[in-house]
């Protein structure tokens, strides 16, 4: 059974140890899920932490600590991004053609076939459909982390999901 | 949003969920996050004293005049402590060879020189004057280069204006054909070339205050900003392994990652190409991807047999920050026989999962093409 600090709804009197301790974890997978690359998300991670370590004493007394570091961790990354983003990250080619099994195969080749598109996706897209799915926000909430407006969420959701909608049916018509 | 885009979006939440499950481990998060904002005060603290010092003696000479005796004044905000930096290792991956004040230190061949932090990193696989892609010409932000396979190519007169951008370019002396010292290109850009120690350090940039910082900078060093030694026994074109390797369940709280070039004239000359220096957290998530890969005998791609060397032609040593001291694992992938993660008793293969942390200055400079299928790609 999760604590009250683990599923990120205590915070007040919960010193940085332990809110780290319980959340860093969680922290870590979202990391990963933005930016698809594991050193890089503990990149963006730590960076989060280094600068929500200096403010904890404001930070835990926040409406939502847990939200208030992700939302570093975002903009962390698309900082990063912005400024290296002439370096490229290997991208495994997607299987874009795997067959459907009763075993459960098929869905999970279709899921990597997904992972591996959307890091062809532009960063602030990635990011907007990252928080959309992986966070469950509303296109208003990610207006707000990615600093734009709701109908500018929106939009890169829906380009985004029109990348892969493309993406996917090229795959699946070439193997015809 | 069209019920299709609804059925999509479940798909790729699924994907994200299903790929969450892949992340690292929380390893000492907290510990190395206080550890960095101490850092990050004592920084500003000693900015701050420096500061006062400065006002201190602007007053003293106020008050004294000038000193009769000259005093050599360190040029940049780098050379100044070039003793003492030499044996330095940084201690996060984002300040990897921090060189303060937003510039960091870049390495080649027993040469640092300090460039500013936001630099990228450039094409390695063809000189920069040649040959450039649609959509990639000019680089106004800054970029370091270093040569790739192809070196020995000369630049074309006049250089096409696209090509011209902002870049410290690092090479072997002689790796191009000879230019003089300095070059107006037109439209503001100067093009300087110094050569010391035998590399050839090109600078090129319209900002003369930034130009005269980056040469001022340039310097040799025995060891690197980022903890690797300019030469190295793993170097040599013989097959040498560990003396002190890293067992795989070691604990590591850092990693200096050094790259060198094979140097065949056996006079053991710096063949450090490219360093990084990676943080606790880093250096344990790499270490966890290499120990994940399959065990190996180490043996070479026959492909590469026609290369010339067996060993390949360049060699990555990973010099892991333990409890017990420095312990090394030699990473060889381009040869036809000793491929893989070294650690001096056991090989373990190369896989792409264990070598996405070959980016930046640690780029693969290797002809051999099949090499793109595993490694980060250089544009």
């Amino acid at each position: 059974m999760q604590t009250a600090v683990e599923n990120g709804t205590e915070t007040a009197d919960v010193d940085f140890e332990t809110w780290v301790a319980a959340r860093g974890d969680a922290l870590l997978r979202f990391a990963y899920v933005l930016t698809g690359d594991a050193v890089l998300g503990e990149d963006a991670v730590q960076d989060a932490l280094t600068t929500a370590c200096a403010k904890w004493s404001r930070i835990r007394r926040a409406d939502d600590p847990d939200a208030y570091v992700r939302r570093m961790i975002v903009n962390a990354h698309v900082s990063w991004w912005r400024r290296f983003r002439r370096r490229e990250a290997p991208v495994a080619e997607p299987d874009l053609g795997a067959p459907v099994s009763p075993d459960g195969a098929g869905e999970r080749a279709e899921a990597d076939a997904v992972w591996a598109l959307c890091a062809t996706l532009p960063t602030q897209q990635r990011a907007a459909v990252v928080l959309r799915y992986y966070e469950g926000l509303s296109y208003a909430e990610i207006g707000e982390v990615l600093g734009c407006a709701e109908a500018t969420a929106r939009s890169r959701v829906y380009r985004a999901l029109g990348t892969l909608k493309t993406a996917l049916t090229n795959g699946g018509d070439d193997d015809d | 949003m069209t019920d299709e885009h609804d059925e999509l979006g479940d798909l790729v939440a699924t994907a994200l969920r299903r790929h969450a499950g892949d992340a690292p481990r929380a390893v000492d998060l907290a510990g190395t996050a206080r550890r960095r904002v101490h850092r990050r005060r004592k920084r500003v603290m000693g900015a701050a004293a420096a500061a006062v010092a400065v006002v201190a003696i602007g007053s003293a000479i106020a008050t004294n005049g000038l000193p009769s005796m000259e005093t050599a004044e360190p040029n940049t905000a780098a050379g100044a402590d070039g003793a003492a930096k030499d044996n330095a290792v940084p201690d996060a991956r984002m300040e990897s060879g921090s060189a303060g004040g937003g510039w960091r230190w870049e390495s080649f061949g027993g040469i640092e020189v300090s460039v500013p932090a936001t630099w990228s990193y450039g094409v390695t696989n063809r000189p920069w004057c040649v040959a450039v892609p649609a959509g990639k010409q000019g680089q106004p932000d800054g970029e370091v280069g270093r040569p790739g396979p192809i070196g020995y190519v000369k630049c074309p007169a006049p250089i096409p204006a696209a090509a011209l951008g902002q870049h410290v370019w690092l090479s072997q002396a002689g790796d191009y054909a000879a230019t003089t010292a300095r070059q107006t290109l037109g439209g503001g850009w100067t093009n300087v070339v110094r050569v010391l120690g035998g590399v050839r350090i090109e600078v090129q940039t319209r900002d003369a205050v930034l130009r005269d910082r980056i040469l001022g900078s340039i310097r040799q060093v025995s060891t690197d900003a980022n903890g690797c030694p300019v030469r190295h026994p793993a170097s040599a074109d013989r097959p040498v392994r560990p003396a002190q390797g890293l067992a795989w369940d070691t604990r590591v709280t850092g990693l200096s990652a050094c790259q060198y070039r094979i140097d065949r004239t056996g006079a053991g000359l710096p063949a450090l190409v490219g360093s990084q220096r990676y943080a606790a957290a880093a250096a344990t998530a790499i270490l966890d991807r290499i120990r994940h890969a399959p065990a190996d005998a180490g043996q070479g791609d026959p492909r590469a047999a026609s290369g010339g060397s067996p060993l390949g032609d360049e060699v990555v040593v990973l010099r892991w920050t333990t409890a017990d001291g420095v312990r090394e694992v030699y990473l060889r992938y381009s040869g036809s026989e000793r491929n893989g993660f070294d650690n001096g008793t056991e090989v373990r293969r190369v896989t792409r999962d264990a070598v996405t942390f070959m980016t930046g200055p640690l780029t693969v400079r290797s002809a051999q093409t099949q090499l793109g299928t595993l490694f980060p790609l250089p544009r």
